[in-house]
C-alpha cells in the first residue's frame, strides 16, 4: 500500500490489490499512511490456497470488477477528526485501580493484564530519570502516525510496572522503533513474529536485570516489565491491534529482555554482543530484533568444540525453514536477501567448552557458517511449498539476488550456508551458568531487523540509583 | 483498617488520575488522485511485492481488461526497477518513475 501512496502522490490513480482477510487491516492502514480513502479491490479467499480455477474465478468475479472502480470511480473522501484526540497531559479518567484498568482496557489501551494506572506523580518520577525534554519526539511510529515523545514513554513506562529508573531503557527502546532498519511496520506481519530484546553494558548490574537461571522467564521486574513495555508501546502509540492493524495469524507474546551474562565472557575472554554489534565494551546497549520462533537446544553433550558445535549447527539448521527467504530473497524481493541473523545463546557452561578449545567468537561464527548448511534442493523446495521463493537458487544468483556461494556448482545436493556470511550469526552466553543447554532463535529477517542503541543516562544517574534504593 | 502484620492496605477508594498513553497523530492528508475518465488508451502499470501470486493475478487482469477496453498497453513489474522495500522500488531513488514510465494508473498487488 506504500507503492499505492506513492502513486496517489503522484497524481497517479491506483488499485491495491488485498485478500479478503486483510481488507479491514488495508482500510487501517491507509488512513496512517494519510490517504483513508485509498480504494481497495479484494481478492477472495487467500491466493495460495486457491487452485488456478478458483483464482481465475475470484478475479474474474470480485477483484477485477473492483479493480475498475477503484481506477474510475472518485472515492468520496474520508474525514477524519484528530482535534476530538486528547492530548498529552490530559487526565483522561478519574476512578479507582479497578475502574481504570476497566477504561482502560475497553480503549484496548492495556492488552488483557492490570497496567500501573499512569498517574501525574508517577510520571514525573520517570522524567527524572532523563534529561531530554519531555516534548521531545523521538519519531512517528507506523501504522498510527503517531509521535513517540519522551512524556509518553513515561506514561507507558508507568502502565508497564517498570520502576523509574529503567526509563534510559525505555527511551533507547522507543529509538528502535523509530528507526528505519527495524522495519517496525511490519510488526503486525502474518508470521506474527515477536522481538527479543538483548541488552549489555553495566546498566544489566545497575537494574538488576537476570542473566543466569531462568534468564528468558518472567519473575525478575526489570527484564519482565521492560519486555511488556516493547508490546504495551507498540499497542498505544505505533497503533498495533489484534483483529484491526495487526494480523498476526497466531503471534507470540511479549518476550522478556536477555541479558548477558558478561562476568563469563570476561572469564574466557569473548567479547559481549554489543561490541559485534559495533560498540565499545562498557558501553550500555540495547539490541532488538524479531524472531519467528525459538527453541531450547537440550542436553548438549561434549568437552571439546569439536563434540558440542555439530549438534548446534544441526540445531540452527533444523529451525530455519521458510525464514530463508531472509537469506536468498527472491526475484520478487530481492531486498529480502541476506537479512537472516539467527541468534544462538549459549549457557556459560557451553561457552566455557567452546572457548577452552581455542575458539574465539569470530572462530565460532566462521565454524557455524561452514557447518550450519542445508542442502541447495532443500531451500528450493521450501520456497515452492510455501511459494515464498519459488526459484531455482542458481537464477536468483544469476539475478543478483543471492551471493555467488549459492551456486558454486548446479549439484542439487550441494550444502549452501543458512546465512550469507558468518557475521550474520549472534552469538549471546546466558542462562544457567550449569546446565548444558543452548537457545536458537529465529529471525523474521528485514521485518525486523537487528538493530541496536546505546542507552543515554541522565547526568547523575548513579547519584538518583543510590538515593533512589535508600528511600 | 488496622493490621498487625506489616503489608499496608489501601483503601478500596483510593482513585487515581489516570493520563492518556497515546500520542499526537500526525495528519496530513494526502487527496487521492483524479480517477480516469475510462481505461481506453490508457497505459497501466503494475507494481508486485513477489508474494501471494500477484504475477498471476496480473496476467488475469490483463486479459480481462484488454477485452473490455482498446488499446491499454501494460508496463510490467519485471519492467520496473525492485530495489526497494518489499520488492518496491526505491522511491527515493526513482521520485518520478511512475510519470516517466507513462503510467496513467497502477495496479498494486498482493497485501495479504
Amino acid at each position: 500500500m506504500r507503492a499505492s501512496v506513492q502513486a496517489e502522490k503522484s497524481g497517479i490513480p491506483s488499485a491495491s490489490l488485498i485478500s479478503e482477510g486483510f481488507i479491514s487491516q488495508g482500510n487501517l492502514t491507509a488512513g496512517g499512511l494519510w490517504t483513508p480513502s485509498l480504494p481497495l479491490a479484494m481478492i477472495p479467499g487467500h491466493p495460495d490456497l486457491h487452485d488456478r480455477s478458483e483464482l481465475l474465478r475470484a478475479v474474474k468475479e470480485v477483484t477485477f470488477n473492483q479493480v475498475i472502480k477503484a481506477l474510475t470511480l472518485q472515492p468520496e473522501e474520508t474525514k477524519t477528526d484528530v482535534q476530538s484526540e486528547p492530548k498529552d497531559k490530559d487526565i483522561i479518567f478519574e476512578g479507582t485501580f479497578e475502574e481504570v484498568n476497566k477504561f482502560f482496557y475497553e480503549n484496548k489501551w492495556q492488552e488483557g493484564i492490570p497496567i500501573v494506572p499512569p498517574t501525574m506523580q508517577k510520571v514525573e518520577e520517570f522524567l527524572k530519570y532523563t534529561d531530554r525534554s519531555l516534548d521531545e519526539v523521538i519519531g512517528v511510529l507506523l501504522p498510527d502516525n503517531r509521535e513517540a515523545t519522551i512524556w509518553n514513554v513515561a506514561v507507558n513506562g508507568v502502565m508497564a510496572g517498570c520502576r523509574p529508573e529503567y526509563m534510559p531503557v525505555l527511551i533507547a527502546l522507543v529509538e528502535v522503533m523509530a528507526d528505519p532498519q527495524y522495519g517496525l511496520e511490519h510488526s503486525a506481519n502474518t508470521p506474527g513474529a515477536e522481538e527479543l530484546i538483548t541488552i549489555n553494558g553495566p546498566i544489566i548490574k545497575d537494574l538488576d536485570f537476570n542473566y543466569s537461571q531462568g534468564a528468558l522467564r518472567v519473575g525478575f521486574q526489570a527484564n519482565t516489565s521492560v519486555g511488556r513495555f516493547w508490546r504495551l508501546y507498540l499497542r498505544n502509540v505505533a497503533g498495533f491491534l489484534p483483529h484491526e492493524t495487526d494480523k498476526a495469524t497466531y503471534g507470540n507474546t511479549w518476550r522478556v529482555v536477555l541479558a548477558e551474562n558478561e562476568d563469563e565472557l570476561a572469564k574466557i575472554g569473548w567479547e559481549p554482543m554489543s561490541v559485534d554489534q559495533g560498540f565499545k565494551e562498557g558501553d550500555n546497549v540495547l539490541t532488538v530484533a524479531r524472531y519467528t520462533s525459538g527453541s531450547v537446544i537440550v542436553s548438549v553433550y561434549g568437552s571439546t568444540a569439536e563434540q558440542v558445535l555439530p549438534y548446534l549447527e544441526d540445531s540452527i539448521v533444523r529451525h530455519i525453514g521458510w525464514e530463508l527467504f531472509f537469506t536468498t530473497g527472491s526475484l520478487g524481493m530481492p531486498g529480502a536477501a541476506c537479512t537472516q541473523r539467527p541468534h544462538l545463546i549459549l549457557s556459560p557452561c557451553i561457552a566455557e567448552v567452546i572457548a577452552r578449545s581455542g575458539y574465539s567468537k569470530k572462530d565460532l561464527k566462521l565454524h557455524l557458517y561452514e557447518h550450519a548448511r542445508v542442502p541447495a534442493w532443500k531451500i528450493e523446495q521450501i520456497g515452492r511449498w510455501s511459494n515464498l521463493f519459488p526459484f531455482i537458487l542458481c537464477e536468483l544468483v544469476e539475478a543478483g539476488v543471492a551471493p555467488r556461494q549459492f551456486c558454486e556448482s548446479t549439484d542439487p545436493n550441494r550444502l549452501v550456508p543458512v546465512v550469507c556470511s558468518p557475521d550474520d550469526f549472534l552469538i549471546t552466553v546466558s542462562g544457567d551458568p550449569n546446565r548444558n543447554n543452548a537457545y536458537v532463535f529465529v529471525h523474521n529477517g528485514k521485518f525486523g531487523y537487528t538493530t541496536s542503541k546505546k542507552i543515554e543516562l541522565p547526568a547523575d544517574w548513579k547519584q538518583m540509583l543510590k538515593e533512589d534504593s535508600e528511600k | 483498617m488496622k493490621s498487625k502484620s506489616n503489608v499496608r492496605t489501601v483503601s478500596r477508594k483510593t482513585m487515581y488520575k489516570a493520563l492518556w498513553p497515546r500520542g499526537r497523530k500526525t495528519l496530513d492528508i494526502v487527496p487521492l488522485a483524479r480517477r480516469l475518465d475510462t481505461l481506453e488508451g490508457k497505459t497501466i502499470c503494475e507494481l508486485w511485492d513477489g508474494l501471494f501470486r500477484g504475477d498471476e493475478i496480473f496476467l488475469m487482469l490483463e486479459e480481462l481488461i484488454s477485452e473490455q477496453y482498446s488499446g491499454v498497453t501494460f508496463v510490467r513489474w519485471t519492467q520496473l526497477p525492485r530495489d526497494g522495500d518489499h520488492g518496491f522500488p526505491d522511491w527515493k531513488a526513482h521520485p518520478n518513475l511512475l510519470t516517466e514510465k507513462g503510467c496513467d494508473c497502477v495496479i498494486v498487488a498482493t497485501g495479504a
